[in-house]
């Protein structure tokens, strides 16, 4: 009997699921309202299947799967002797293989209970052939699992990394060195130093040693008894002096370094850190001696300057009343400061004993009026003078230079650092900072750069370029000192000039939607110029929106662009795909490429997706399926892409919602993870790649209680079954088996061009992270 | 001497004397004028009233230029000056002054009844701070009767002063925190247009804070606790957009969903019949948003924070199988 079945161009979302249910319900009449090609139901039926009866292998199979998880692995030894004879037999009575036996000795060899005899039993079932390739290939991954095996890989790479990297250096000197052979020499040199800093930089234990020791370590904890043990632990104990003097040097070197740049509680607390894995080293104590002689200066630096001076008797100073009443006009919010302090200037003179007071007040008074420029003028004048004299112009000195005081200064002086970096950058490019840091006296650092210099200078013509073409990196600080500025004077003298440069470095920079945020904040950019950064905004907050992988987000994104910029383009388009989306949403979205089920016929044959034979063979006078293939919108709903009446792959395809069987659907999610993963064992391109939401759908659709669609944002998939040769092509690229790699490399500086071979250095592992 | 000698000595020297630069480069010397003791009551007072209009509220309080807090510096100045200048204040001409400055820096440490004190020690005296005295002293009374409102369990005990106890029920604790929020909002309204208003905001955030963490600490005592947890604190992350905590209230919400993410892991073991992906992606997305948004600001010490704590929390995602959960 047919399922019912309907036409579908746009499917209501998935938690109108009982509309959906009431149109499928509506029968196959509407089947004939299609275009004639693929009206018809893309399903076939599914086959009648008799109960199958075990034959003599099965009953065998099941005694040995019972007596391993029994626990009982003398008795699995002998089931898996009787599997091998009924298996025998079973052949020699014309029978197919059954391919149990593999699987048996598999089996059997999981009831050992040491690993190592383990390994070495499944190593011999995979040499012995008789394993079918998936079941080859897991073996693989069992024998690998080596923690000594891993450990020595590990400790060849480091030695192979550390190898590769000297003669890299020296190919690629007499390499690059082909056109210009003058220079080979300079060259060579240059890469022997190169080489012999890159060997004193090294950490004392690299990090594939590292994962090398944690291998051993795992080792050691599981097979206490083994022989390998006593001298595993002695390497264990070497590398682990190593690690700890790792530890030691890099917090050394940190210590020197925050030293070196006054970052005197920084050095404390990690030159405190080096003392901990060396108790006695001399050269962290010298450096925590030091460091803690300067905090505490400065900390005891610090404490004196809240302390009072003793006061100058006899001077009358402190009961002078104009100090008096200054210091009254300052505190009372209707006090005249001005006047206060202009009295006491006239009393005492410029350079009275309260003068600085009295010119501070002023300048802070002139602040509170709004004018921004008088006030700084007053106090870069008080900054200035010497302090020892002048008590206010620490003071003075503080607000001048502190970027939340003063964020209009900050602004200026960062953008003229900035042109400075350029400026430093072309002319000197890597060494604009300064020698590169090589742990090593700073003396010997610039002398190691000699010989780079001429090519630094050769490169200024290059990086003139570049700056020009590629432009400077964004002046992020100077925007921030003058966000700064617009969140606390947003009516400041320099709020127009600032939100102006503002809105024109946002802009520049690609980021339409701040620049538009900031014109709407004030009055400095006109109506025509806000147009053009709303229409921008809006587009660049639409593509935003369009990437935003959760639906949930995505939806409310484009409904802010709507409401909020409902008369612009964007506005509108975001509001129509708003729309267009939520009338199209599905809870799930699994697509099962036309590739993928050419490649795999088992999905897409009776015992998976059951699809019409007829919808794969390339005839489209009797329906084809489209590129696109089946989706699998959640509950028991599967999507049919077909190709368009026009026989075109290239025209959007008519689409088909059907929803199939309870039984139907876990035999085709069942068979679908089988087949993926049997295939990513066999070939290690075709992988599984990892989603969790499908995952998750998948097993309850095996389960059988997918029927309810799961209309969380977090449960739904968008995952694609997709063929190799749509993966990767007709010829899929290979990695290379050779060790090296030839590399043809030209030069600006010097305008030379050289080839040289490189060696490959060994990639990391993915839990290499852990161990940084 | 050898040419080698002649070389390994220039280069010594040359390391020396780099050494020499780097390690006495920035050395604060022990006779830094910038850090002479204050010199006088004006000194103090003048760079007070420079942040005596301060919204701190919004933003951070200003620092003096050794890095201290300046309320908190001045306040301690004015303390040492009249320890040291005990003879030539004794005539009492500045008493008003001292009095009313040391007011000033400690309303805006929170010492509320301190400040009260001192305000009206300054009103004693007849002149032109009385009446802003009196005012102030006022409004200063009020804050701290604000402030003792509602359970807060890290309130500062105070000798001599029974400790808040704990409400009954959450809806006592809102109906305190209700009662707390508009004795401020009404003080806010008295204190509008004065540095009393940043005042009066500082403190209803406190209560809103203080409000989302009584949840936050029972969450775990109500069936909807952790929902209830939750929606307090994007409360306060709403209402206090502007303030200068705005970026560490996000934090306690990101904070909060690492935490709900940790112990559904905990409760419902990745390998468990219990542990849904989706309630587990929702947590993981909602806390790694929150700590990007903060680790996106620029010029904030927040971002560096938000940014090893997102790291920290995506290391705990790593316990969960790729089936399971699939970043």
């Amino acid at each position: 009997m047919p399922e019912p079945l309907r036409t579908r161009r746009t499917l209501a979302a998935g938690w109108r699921i009982l509309l959906l249910a009431s149109l499928l319900g509506s029968g196959a009449a509407a089947c004939s309202s299609g275009p004639s090609g693929p009206s018809r139901d893309p399903l076939e039926s599914l086959p009648m299947r008799a109960t199958p009866v075990p034959d003599e292998p099965d009953h065998a199979a099941h005694d040995l799967a019972a007596a391993a998880l029994a626990g009982d692995p003398a008795d699995a030894r002998a089931q898996q002797r009787q599997l091998e004879a009924v298996e025998r037999l079973h052949q020699m009575s014309g029978a197919l293989p059954s391919g149990l036996p593999a699987y048996g000795q598999h089996l059997v060899d999981a009831t050992i209970d040491d690993a190592i005899a383990r390994r070495r039993a499944s190593a011999a079932l995979r040499r012995s052939g008789d394993a079918p390739p998936a079941l080859r290939a897991k073996l693989q991954l069992e024998i690998a699992d080596d923690p000594l095996a891993l450990a020595d890989t590990r400790i060849s790479e480091s030695r192979r990394a550390r190898f590769a990297r000297a003669v890299n250096a020296f190919s690629q000197a007499l390499g690059r060195s082909l056109t210009l052979v003058a220079l080979a020499p300079v060259r060579l040199a240059q890469a022997a130093i190169g080489v012999a800093v890159a060997e004193h930089i090294d950490d004392p234990i690299s990090l594939q040693e590292r994962q090398a020791l944690a291998h051993w370590k795992k080792y050691v904890d599981t097979h206490p008894g083994s022989p390998e043990t006593p001298k595993l632990l002695a390497r264990i104990e070497k590398m682990q002096r190593q690690w700890f003097r790792m530890k030691r040097e890099r917090s050394v070197r940190s210590a020197r370094s925050a030293l070196e740049k006054g970052q005197d509680e920084l050095a404390l607390v990690l030159a405190s850190k080096a003392l901990l894995y060396a108790p006695e080293d001399r050269e962290a104590s010298k450096l925590r001696n030091e460091a803690e002689r300067r905090v505490f200066a400065r900390r005891a630096a610090r404490a004196r300057s809240l302390e009072a001076a003793p006061p100058k008797r006899g001077t009358g100073e402190d009961d002078d009343p104009l100090v008096a009443a200054l210091a009254r006009a300052l505190l009372d919010p209707q006090g005249d400061v001005a006047g206060a302090a202009r009295a006491l200037l006239a009393a005492g003179g410029s350079k009275g004993p309260y003068a600085d007071e009295a010119r501070f007040a002023e300048a802070i008074v002139a602040g509170e009026r709004g004018d921004e420029s008088r006030m700084w003028q007053q106090l870069d004048r008080l900054a200035a003078e010497d302090v020892a004299e002048r008590n206010m112009a620490r003071h003075a000195a503080q607000l001048v230079a502190s970027p939340d005081t003063n964020p209009y200064a900050a602004f200026r002086k960062s953008r003229v650092e900035r042109v400075e970096k350029q400026a430093g950058f072309i002319l000197l490019g890597p060494l604009a900072g300064g020698a590169r840091d090589r742990d090593l006296p700073r003396a010997l650092e610039w002398l190691l750069e000699g010989p780079a210099l001429v090519g630094t200078l050769g490169g200024i013509p290059s990086r003139l370029v570049q700056s020009v073409t590629v432009g400077a990196q964004p002046a992020r600080t100077p925007a921030a000192y003058a966000q700064r500025y617009l969140e606390r004077t947003p009516d400041g003298e320099h709020a127009v000039e600032l939100r102006r440069w503002l809105v024109d470095y946002y802009a520049d920079a690609g980021n339409a939607v701040r620049a538009f945020a900031v014109a709407r904040s004030g009055e400095s950019v006109d109506e025509k110029r806000r147009a053009e950064l709303e229409h921008d905004a809006t587009r660049q907050m639409l593509e935003n929106a369009r990437k935003q992988p959760r639906r949930d987000l995505r939806l409310a994104m484009l409904g802010q662009i709507a409401e909020q910029h409902a008369d612009t383009a964007a506005g509108r388009e975001a509001a129509e795909l708003a729309h267009a989306e939520l009338e199209a949403a599905t809870a799930q979205s699994i697509r099962i490429s036309r590739g993928f089920l050419l490649e795999n016929p088992v999905v897409a044959g009776p015992s998976g997706v059951g699809l019409r034979p007829e919808l794969l063979d390339d005839d489209r006078r009797n329906g084809e399926l489209h590129p696109d293939g089946v989706r699998l919108l959640g509950g028991r709903l599967l999507e049919f892409a077909l190709v368009a009446p026009s026989g075109r792959a290239s025209d959007p395809p008519e689409t088909l919602v059907r929803e199939i069987s309870e039984e139907r659907l876990s035999r085709l999610v069942a068979l679908l993870e089988e087949t993926a993963t049997r295939n990513a064992l066999i070939d290690p391109d075709n992988d599984l790649a990892p989603d969790a939401r499908r995952d998750h759908f998948f097993e309850r659709a095996k389960l059988g209680v997918a029927e309810t669609p799961d209309m969380r944002v977090s449960a739904s998939s968008g995952y694609a079954f997709v063929g190799m040769r749509e993966k990767y092509g007709m010829v899929r690229s290979r990695e290379s088996i050779l060790p090296f790699e030839l590399v043809v490399q030209g030069s600006f500086p010097d305008l030379g061009l050289g080839a040289f071979p490189r060696l490959r250095m060994p990639k990391t592992t993915p839990d290499a992270v852990l161990f940084k | 001497m050898t040419r080698r000698r002649l070389l390994a000595a220039a280069i010594a020297t040359v390391i020396a004397a780099g050494a020499g630069v780097a390690c006495g480069g920035r050395t604060p010397g022990p006779t830094d004028p910038r850090y002479q003791p204050t010199a006088n009551v004006l000194e103090v007072v003048a760079t007070l009233r420079r942040h005596v209009p301060d919204d701190t509220y919004r933003f951070e309080p200003a620092r003096d230029f050794t890095g201290r807090n300046v309320y908190r510096a001045s306040l301690i100045r004015l303390e040492n000056l009249e320890r040291i200048h005990t003879d030539a204040l004794r005539a009492g001409h500045l008493d008003d002054v001292l009095a009313f400055a040391k007011g000033r820096a400690l309303e805006r440490i929170r010492a509320y009844d301190l400040a009260a004190e001192n305000y009206r020690r300054a009103a004693r005296r007849d002149g032109e701070l009385q009446s802003e005295a009196l005012r102030s002293a006022a409004l200063c009374d009020a804050f701290g009767e604000a402030a003792a409102i509602g359970y807060e369990a890290d309130r500062p005990y105070v000798d001599g002063q029974p400790p808040v106890p704990p409400p009954a029920d959450p809806d006592a604790a809102i109906a305190d925190f209700d009662r707390r929020l508009a004795l401020l909002e009404a003080l806010e309204r008295e204190a509008a247009g004065t540095h009393h208003a940043f005042l009066a905001r500082e403190e209803m955030e406190r209560a809103d804070r203080a409000r989302a963490r009584y949840f936050v600490a029972i969450r775990k005592l109500t069936p909807d606790g952790d929902v209830r947890a939750v929606a307090e604190l994007q409360r306060l992350a709403a209402r206090h957009k502007d303030s200068k905590n705005a970026n560490r209230h996000l934090l306690e919400l990101a904070d909060l969903y690492a935490a709900l993410t940790a112990e559904y892991v905990e409760s419902r073991p990745p390998e468990s019949l219990w542990f849904e992906p989706p309630v587990f992606q929702d947590l993981v997305d909602a806390a790694s948003r929150l700590y990007e948004v903060v680790a996106n600001q620029d010029g904030t010490p927040e971002k560096l924070e938000a940014a090893r704590r997102l790291e920290a929390f995506l290391a705990l995602t790593l316990r969960v199988d790729r089936d399971r959960f699939s970043p």
